[in-house]
Order: C-alpha cells, then structure tokens, then sequence
C-alpha cells in the first residue's frame, strides 16, 4: 500500500511538473502582448518600462527557474488584471466554484443513479427506452445552448430566475436569494455528469446482474428488493465510483462556460478572464490549482475504489 | 497431371468463392443488425441530410451568407427569409448552411488527426509493449486527466482561432480514447495464430502489424471515430460561441449562437436554430456509433 502511494505520488509530481513547464513555455513563446501592455496610452518606453519591471526582458528560462522558486517559497506572484496576489484572487473565487460543484454533483447522484438502476432493472422497458434516451441526448446538448435556452426560459419569459450573478447586489444574505441564483447554473452544469451517470450505473447493474450469484440469491428465495440492493447494488456502484471521479476535470472545462455564461464570480469565469486578457501568472498560478485538483481526484478516486472493491489488491 | 490442375484450380476458386459468400454474408449480418438498431438508422437518414446540406450550401442557400442588409434586421420568418435576418440583416438559413460547413469540416477532420495520433500511439504501445507501451500508456493517461478546455483556452488566445488551428488543437487534445480503444484490440490480436503465421513466413514487424493486426482494430476505431466527430463539433462550437473559435463574420453554428444571445429579449428564436442543429448532429452521431458499436463488434458491446 504504502510503495503503491509512493509510486503514484511520484507519477503525479512527474505529471505536475511537465503541466506546469508546458504552459510556462507555452504562454511566454506567444506571439503578441499580454492585455496589461497594450493599452492606447502607452509608448514604447513604457512597454519597455513593463517588461523590465514584470521580469519578461530576462531569458525565459531564468523566468522559469524564478517562477518555481517563488513557488516553493509560496508565492505565486500578483496577478497583473485583478490587483491583487494571484494566490489571493484565486481564493477568494474557489469557494463559489465549490459551490456549483456540490450542487450539480449530489443533483446528478441523486438523480442519475437511481434512474440508472430503475433502467437496469427494468430493461428494454418503455421506462429504460426513454431514460437511456434521454441520457444520450443530455450528453448530445451543448452546454451553452442549454443555457441559453434556459436563460430564455425563465429568466427572458417567464421572469422567475435572475440570468447572471450569485446573489442580488446589496440585498442582505439569505439562502433563498442565493439559491435562486445558483438554481440554473446548477442544472446545466449537471446535465452532462447526470447523463453518463445513468449510462454508466444501468450498464454496471446490467452486468452485475447476469452473475451467478444473483441467481444463487434468487434461488435461495430472497425478495427480489433484497437481491437488488444487498446483493446487486453494492457491486454494481464500484466502477460508478470511477466515473464520478472522472468527471471533475469534465467539471472544470465545463465550468469555464458556465461561469462565463452566468456571471458567476468562480474558478472558471476567472479562467477564461486570465487567458484571454494574458494575465501569465493568473494563468500560471490556475494550471496550477487545476493540475493538483486533477491528480488529487485521480488518486483519490483509485484509493477509494481499493478500498470499497475487496477484489482488487493494490500491488 | 491435368486432373489434378484441374481439382487444385476449382478447389482453389470454391475457397474463393465461399470466402466471397462469407465476406458477404457477414457484411450483411452486420448491415441487418445495424438497421435493427432504430434509433441508429434515424441517426444515419439525419447525418445525409445533414451533410448533403451543408455541402451544397453554395448552391442552395438563397442569400450570401455574409450579406449585410442593416434596413432588414431582425426580421421574422417569413417567404424571403426562411428563418428571418440576424441583428445585421443576414440570412439565418444561408448561414445556418454554411456555417454547418465548417463546423462539420472541423468535426471530421479533427477526428482525422485524432484518429492519426491515436492509431499511431495505441499501435505502437500495444504491439511492441513493454517500456514503450508503460511510456506512451503514462501519457495518454496524463493527457486524459488534462482538463483539455482549459488548454484549447490558452492554445487558441495565443494562436487564434483559425480553421487549421482548430482542427489541429481539437485533433490533439482527443485521440486518447482511440489510442486506448486500439491498443486495446491490439492486445487481443498480438499473440493470434495468424500473427504468429505472418512473422515465421518472414514479415517484418511493421508489415505484420499493418497488414495483420490493424485490420482487427478497424471496427473498434470507426466506432470511436463516430462518437469522436460528436465531440470535435460540441468543443468547436463551444469555443466559437466563446468567441475563440472561428472569426465572425465567417458563420458557424457556434458563434452564431455568440451573436444572437445579444438578441436574447429581441430575437429569442435567433438562438434556437444553431443549438438545434449541433444538438442534432451530435444526438445523430452518437446514435451512429452506439448502432455501429453493437452491430460491428458484438464484443464491444455494453
């Protein structure tokens, strides 16, 4: 266990560096300049002024060794849009990301497992015909076209649901405010994870199902909701595990056009905000956050799987 | 001495001949259970539409679709404008065509790469194995727990979102599934009787597995490739309806999408049509692959 962690602790770091490197490169050979230098107002010597100041003039491989130093120090440098240090700017966003990330992951569980599990054990019914359906279409729909649509919906026609922001501006707080503005980008964000939820918990409940012991349950003259939850579900949910955990980098790419699309002041609004405004250590200081969440979920999301599934043994 | 010919000669072409009926045969049991697959069918009937539209759009969009007419804006549906205007008074339908164009070029041809780079990654790993599999394996891995939007993001604020562009990064950041698909066929068909027939006749280690062992991976990648040509149309129009992919004025469906949300209050159906069309085609694609999945390899099957 202990020379399997350090094994895979040792894959993610091999992992983390080359992300990092790869954008650093990637970000400083750029042809153009970032937002920060291209305003009307200045002249040359003041672009000069700028790249000396930021560091840039230095050759890129000096800037690099300087950026990992600062890291390892703690430092991830300010940001050059938001006044502010990158570290900072980022903290103050993640919570909101947390946020839309809890609600539209306990929406799709709740939702997309039992439905599979309805659709496994009811197959080839009109019932299992019409959620595997939907399920492929909830994968097929752009996300911002649902968006979009629902925008249209409720806020444009119907008027029930405020189209941008996270909370009405200086309204004292309450959940019901909150919760009115969290409501859409909730659903559309969950739409695609609740989608390959039930395709994912009917295929493995399928599976399970044709198992020897399963009929041995049945034979024995267990009531058939015993078999399902005792005997079936407990098996069936293991690979589900997986998937759930490989649906947080799918989150984060989907979360750059949600939170763009709703204003939402998170992780993904800032994300699109750092790249094209060309904010570098925003942009370096974010591949960073989402390359640790990333191979932290990964692991994470193995170990849990050892652990729940006797069968494997980690070697 | 001729009896014999003979005998070799008809032996030989009634193996020929039941090699054809075979071949047949089972081309056409993958052909019946491929149409038993409704949905799939449906899929298919849609996609020629589809396609055959956008390809002819030059020859059957009414309008230019770059044609500007600001007296004529926002106009509803009606015999002149099938679809009605946009916000600058073009053709909705003409450039709902020819924005299908190259939204579906980038579909196909980023598969194209995707399929290239994948082939070549899953063929080499699952072949040769050993430290180059454990490398490339690693890789494809790391690549697939990238958050890729985040890297088209950065690619396309530097490079811009050109045709080429986008194909390119579209077609790099999605050839993991394919490589796994195709080592994974691979693995099953290395160690095969047949394999092992070609490399003692003295073929070498490439022709075997290009003559011999890629065949098998072939229905395994159409089905990928399908399910892949979904995928590259919903990231280009998400990144055009960012504003990162293609330019306007040049029309695609995502950055249609991009301009009529302006019109949300105004034109609310203005947004309606693009996401309806890419909703269709990706629904259309994945139908494909799911009907091509079960009827090409039952193995496959889930």
């Amino acid at each position: 266990m202990i020379a399997y962690l350090q094994k895979r602790l040792l894959h993610s770091l091999v992992v983390f560096v080359v992300v990092c490197t790869l954008t650093f490169v990637l970000i400083r050979l750029a042809p153009g300049l970032p937002q920060i230098m291209t305003g009307d107002l200045l002249t040359n010597e003041d672009r000069q002024q700028f790249r000396e100041n930021l560091g840039l003039d230095r050759p890129i491989w000096e800037q690099y060794f300087v950026w990992w130093g600062n890291l390892l120090r703690g430092d991830l440098g300010p940001s050059w849009t938001e006044r502010a240090p990158v570290l900072q700017v980022i903290m103050d966003r993640l919570p909101n990301t947390l946020i839309l990330l809890a609600t539209s992951l306990s929406l799709a569980i709740v939702i997309g497992i039992p439905l599979g599990i309805l659709s496994a054990v009811k197959r080839y019914s009109l019932l299992d015909y019409v959620f595997s359906t939907l399920a492929v279409a909830g994968l097929a729909i752009p996300t911002f076209w649902l968006a979009l649509l629902m925008i249209l919906l409720f806020s444009v026609n119907l008027g029930w649901l405020p189209s941008a922001g996270m909370r009405t501006i200086n309204a004292d707080f309450s959940v019901a405010d909150r919760a009115q503005y969290l409501i859409m980008p909730t659903i559309v964000t969950a739409t695609g994870i609740l989608a390959q939820l039930v395709r994912y918990t009917r295929s493995s409940m399928l599976e399970v199902l044709t198992n020897d012991y399963i009929r041995t349950a049945r034979a024995k003259g267990l009531a058939e909701p015993t078999v399902l939850s005792r005997h079936a579900l407990r098996n069936a949910l293991i690979p589900v595990i997986t998937v759930i955990g490989l649906q947080i980098p799918r989150f984060i790419g989907g979360s750059i056009i949600v939170e763009t699309i709703f204003a939402w002041p998170g992780i993904g609004r800032l994300a699109y905000n750092s790249a094209i405004t060309r904010d570098y250590p925003l942009i370096m200081g974010l591949t960073l956050l989402v390359a640790i969440v990333v191979l932290v979920s990964n692991l994470l999301t193995d170990l849990l799987y050892t652990v729940v599934n006797p069968r494997i043994r980690l070697s | 001495m001729s009896d014999q010919v003979m005998t070799l000669s008809m032996a030989e072409s009634s193996a020929r001949l039941a090699r054809a009926s075979t071949s047949n045969s089972y081309r056409l049991k993958q052909w019946r259970a491929f149409k038993r697959n409704r949905l799939a069918l449906i899929g298919l009937i849609v996609l020629v539409i589809v396609h055959a539209l956008a390809f002819a759009a030059p020859w059957i969009a009414p309008y230019e679709p770059q044609k500007v007419n600001p007296i004529n804006s926002l106009a509803s549906p009606s015999a002149d404008h099938l679809l009605g205007t946009d916000g600058y008074g073009r053709d909705v339908f003409s450039r709902l065509l020819h924005g299908g164009r190259i939204s579906l070029t980038v579909g196909l041809t980023a598969v194209i790469v995707s399929l290239v780079v994948g082939s070549v990654v899953g063929a080499l790993s699952g072949f040769f194995g050993g430290w180059t599999d454990t490398i490339l394996m690693r890789f494809t891995d790391a690549m697939l727990s990238v958050p890729t939007f985040f890297l088209l993001l950065l690619v396309l604020t530097i490079f811009g979102g050109g045709l080429g562009v986008m194909i390119l990064v579209i077609g790099l950041t999605s050839w993991m599934n394919i490589a796994r698909v195709v080592r994974g066929e691979i693995l099953r068909f290395r160690d095969a009787d047949f394999v092992l027939a070609a490399r003692s006749l003295g073929a070498t280690p490439g022709r075997t597995l290009i003559m011999h062992v890629m065949p098998h991976a072939s229905s395994a990648m159409i089905v990928a490739a399908t399910v892949g040509v979904a995928y590259a149309i919903l990231v280009e129009s998400s990144l055009s309806y960012l504003g990162l992919g293609i330019q306007p004025p040049t029309a695609t469906w995502g950055n249609m999408l991009w301009d009529a949300q302006t019109y949300l209050f105004l034109s609310p159906w203005l947004s309606v049509y693009p996401g309806m069309m890419i909703f269709i085609t990706v629904l259309a694609y994945n139908f494909l692959g799911d009907g091509l999945r079960d009827a090409l390899d039952p193995h496959l099957a889930k």
